[in-house]
């Protein structure tokens, strides 16, 4: 069988296929149009996927949209009109997006992939997400959790999955409706913080760390998580009508003071060199910090509820997580402590982006199709491309005639001349050349294979660094990244030194730490040789990579490990300020040429900026 | 004549416009930034098609440009207004999908090259910020530059001048139409904006309560009544 899934039209679309039994792949469409969580229609992601299987949209069994365009409208319909006639221009603006576009997704879908219609349908958004949280994880069995802005109208789930014979047995036995909703709860927190909702929600969580929830009491009426594990969302704090712009009532502010400005600094750092001063943090900013603190506290309150409450309803000693509201990792890592929970799993994507591999993997266990391979996912399901003709077209160029666009606000860059190596059949020499590179403290981005499927980078579209070197990490945040300094980066580590840097793992690792899903402690022993990736608090996100997960990077981190004594490297995504991770190697070379990293290796090729 | 009307409506749209200060300008150079963003995003697409290195190279070269170009409208318009938030990208649509459209696509860049180049000397005149005066300046110095850039590999491309005319007066033809499609977009987005406008305030007050009672925050849909843990 053969089946395409869609996803699209509120943040991050995506598409993913899978034929017969094989799982062809799985992306985002911000990865081909280069528009950060693009929600477009993703008919370059669909292209591709038809070109590597080799086939037409009419020869597509199914193709599943991964929600109910009819009834989110309903949804959208009632709450613009439930405020009349306060939200007028939203309704204007809905009512044209809606009409003239999303609800006939389906229609659009049979006619561009030229199914016929009989082929194309829907899966309810929560059973999209529950079906992408359990059945990649590969347990037979578990308890479900989908945590979530808004479906059509259910925002967060509670079920339980079985698979008997490649069947799927999907049984969702609770929901909260909105608007009571823990995403938007985080998401009008985020916007309130100055941030962008739907996007930044991940500085919300950093900024957390550098406050104390003194707000909580007051939080805890917005959000008021029941003695049962249910929660109830009093949405006279809020007005998510507006999400985009101020999602907030004056209720809000008379509670908790005006609003941060978008694009005010933040003076906190989650690293500084040692012996630098701390710059203080005014009233205010220490007033937003806080406030980030309360918010997290009580939304972790609410997600541990929410788990006792899945674990006593179902019996069940695994967990499954998905919706956006998983990438919440502090709050994740709660869940491996405080839950009866032995086994937690999250899918790469656990977002609405993967909810299009989800909507598939639902029509496949519908038919009693769920093969080993659906089964078993990967992050690794985006396009790999051949190098060759990047390299190739630097015999034509080089920095001479890129120095002038080099990214503005950088300082001018030291002097520097091209070297190429070319190391095809010796993986031990690259290798090499790029752990010397990354002792002498350089910054390499590391360009292998298929980018990943999700909105981390695991290894394939990275930027390493030494993880003891703070003055390389300050100079990824200012010269390649420009990242806010009170964010923290995190490292992968070798399966077998994993345990050196977090001894609380003697029994096992987590499934969530293959894939920089939790944050945990950093074991003392190791902070000096990690001090780069450490968040103030002595945490970090980690990834664990085995053999199996990703055989070169595995190699390269054990052969710096051999180096240092520590198979550990700081990680984060092959980004420049503001855009997605770079998808092709003229996009990552592209990041090389306007930034001050310092090595690329694409591929097998090594290239790298000899300063004079 | 058209252009001269064109820059006459700009020029006296801007003088209203920015008028009340610069942090107005803001919006207009994050949309200049998204132009610019799209131009870059044109070239790298059209630079993977192309396996010749020389030519790639340049599609490459000049997708940096503009890459630049849109890092610059960003920074100038956070130092405009640094509560500005970057605005919704536009919609991507490749104008070259393989080889052999090669010229018709360098054609239309140097087009669009000609006009930005024109568009930014009224933005500079008009401009009430001095950081951003400087910038639409220089850009259209650089888009000039550009223009003769593309001009010279259309040339390499197409081989004789004939055919570069032909294509350069194919791609105005283009911008034309795509105008007048933009100008129908807009014209049927305000009526539709209109019409959904009355039919709200009509229909509205009749629904609102029904919808207030469709959004109301329910109780936990469950069969499940737990004890307290």
């Amino acid at each position: 069988m053969r089946v395409l899934g869609v996803s699209a039209h509120f943040h991050t679309a995506a598409a993913a296929l899978i034929d017969n039994g094989r799982v062809v792949g799985a992306a985002a469409e911000e990865r081909f149009t280069r528009v950060k969580h693009d929600p477009i229609f993703p008919e370059r992601t669909i292209a591709w996927l038809l070109d590597e299987a080799g086939v037409r949209g009419a020869d597509l069994d199914r193709v599943v949209f991964y929600e109910q365009p009819h009834v989110k409208f309903t949804r959208v319909l009632a709450s613009t009109l439930s405020t009349f006639p306060r939200h007028h221009r939203s309704f204007g603006s809905a009512m044209k997006r809606w009409l003239g576009d999303r609800l006939w997704t389906t229609n659009k879908l049979s006619r561009i992939l030229d199914v016929h219609p009989d082929r194309v349908g829907v899966v309810v958004h929560h059973r999209s997400h529950a079906s992408q949280a359990f059945v990649g994880s590969g347990y037979d069995e578990s308890a479900i959790l989908t945590l979530d802005g808004v479906g059509e109208w259910d925002t967060t789930g509670l079920g339980h999955g079985r698979i008997r014979d490649g069947a799927l047995e999907l049984n969702v036995l609770e929901t909260h409706r909105y608007p009571d909703s823990l995403g938007l709860f985080y998401a009008a927190f985020t916007t309130f913080l100055g941030f962008r909702a739907n996007s930044e929600e991940c500085s919300t969580m950093a900024l957390a760390t550098f406050g104390e929830p003194r707000y909580a009491p007051v939080v805890r009426q917005i959000l008021k998580v029941g003695t049962d594990g249910s929660y109830r969302f009093d949405n006279s704090w809020f007005d998510f009508v507006s999400l985009g712009q101020a999602p907030f009532t004056k209720k809000l502010i008379s509670a908790l003071g005006p609003p941060r400005t978008p694009g005010m600094p933040l003076p906190f750092e989650s690293f500084r060199m040692p012996g630098a001063e701390p710059v203080a943090p005014t009233e205010d900013h220490q007033r937003y910090a806080d406030i980030a603190a309360s918010a997290q506290l009580v939304l972790e309150e609410a997600i541990l509820g929410l788990a006792k409450r899945a674990a006593r309803l179902t019996g069940c000693s695994r967990l499954c997580l998905s919706g956006g509201v998983a990438l919440n990792c502090v709050a994740t890592a709660r869940l491996l402590e405080e839950t009866p929970f032995e086994h937690i799993w999250i899918p790469p994507d656990p977002g609405d982006g993967g909810a299009a591999l989800g909507a598939v993997q639902h029509v496949l266990g519908e038919h009693g199709q769920l093969g080993a391979e659906a089964r078993s996912i990967g992050p690794y399901l985006g396009r790999s491309y051949d190098p060759t003709p990047t390299l190739d077209m630097l015999t034509h160029m080089g920095p001479d005639s890129w120095s002038a666009y080099r990214q503005p606000g950088l300082p001018p860059p030291e002097a520097y001349t091209l070297s190429v190596e070319r190391l095809s059949g010796d993986e031990a020499g690259l290798i090499a050349r790029t752990v010397d590179d990354l002792l002498a403290g350089r910054i390499v981005g590391w360009f292998q294979g298929g980018f990943e499927f999700g909105p981390r980078a695991l290894g394939n579209r990275s930027l390493l660094a030494h993880p003891a070197r703070v003055e390389t990490a300050l100079k990824l945040s200012t010269r390649v990244k420009a990242r806010a300094p009170f964010r923290p980066y995190a490292f992968s580590i070798a399966e077998a030194h994993a345990l050196r840097a977090f001894p609380q793992w003697s029994d096992g690792i987590p499934a969530m730490a293959r894939w920089m899903q939790v944050v945990v402690p950093v074991s003392a022993a190791v902070h000096d040789q990690v001090r780069a990736t450490l968040h103030i608090d002595g945490t970090t996100r980690p990834q664990v990579v085995a053999a199996s997960d990703n055989p070169r990077y595995h190699k390269l981190l054990t052969a710096f490990g051999q180096q240092t004594g520590l198979a550990a490297l700081l990680n984060t995504s092959f980004n420049a300020r503001g855009e997605p991770i770079v998808s092709s190697p003229d996009e990552a070379l592209m990041v090389f040429a306007r930034t001050d990293l310092d090595t690329l290796v694409l591929g097998d090729a090594i290239l790298r900026k000899v300063y004079s | 004549m058209l252009r001269r009307i064109r820059k006459a409506l700009l020029r006296l749209s801007l003088s209203v416009s920015w008028r009340s200060g610069s942090r107005r300008m803001a919006p207009m150079l994050r949309r200049f930034a998204m132009i610019e963003a799209d131009s870059s995003w044109q070239f790298l697409r059209a630079a993977e098609v192309l396996s010749a290195g020389d030519s790639r190279a340049q599609m490459f070269l000049h997708a940096m440009d503009e890459a630049h170009q849109a890092s610059r409208f960003h920074d100038v318009a956070k130092a405009v207004d640094p509560t500005s938030l970057r605005l919704g990208e536009a919609k991507r649509q490749a104008l070259l999908t393989g080889p052999a459209e090669l010229g018709a696509f360098l054609a239309l860049a140097e087009v669009a090259d000609v006009e930005k180049k024109n568009d930014y000397g009224v933005y500079a005149r008009a401009s009430v910020d001095p950081g951003a005066t400087a910038l639409f300046e220089s850009l259209q110095q650089e888009e000039a530059a550009h223009a003769a850039d593309t001009r010279a590999l259309m040339q390499a491309t197409l081989g004789s001048a004939d055919a570069v005319t032909a294509s350069l007066a194919q791609a105005w033809r283009k911008r034309l139409w795509d105008g007048w499609l933009r100008l129908g977009a807009d014209t049927s987005n305000i009526i539709a904006s209109i019409l959904i406008s009355i039919v709200f305030f009509l229909a509205g007050p009749f629904f609102a309560r029904r919808a207030r009672s469709r959004v109301a925050p329910r109780p936990l849909r469950s069969p499940h009544a737990l004890p307290e843990s």
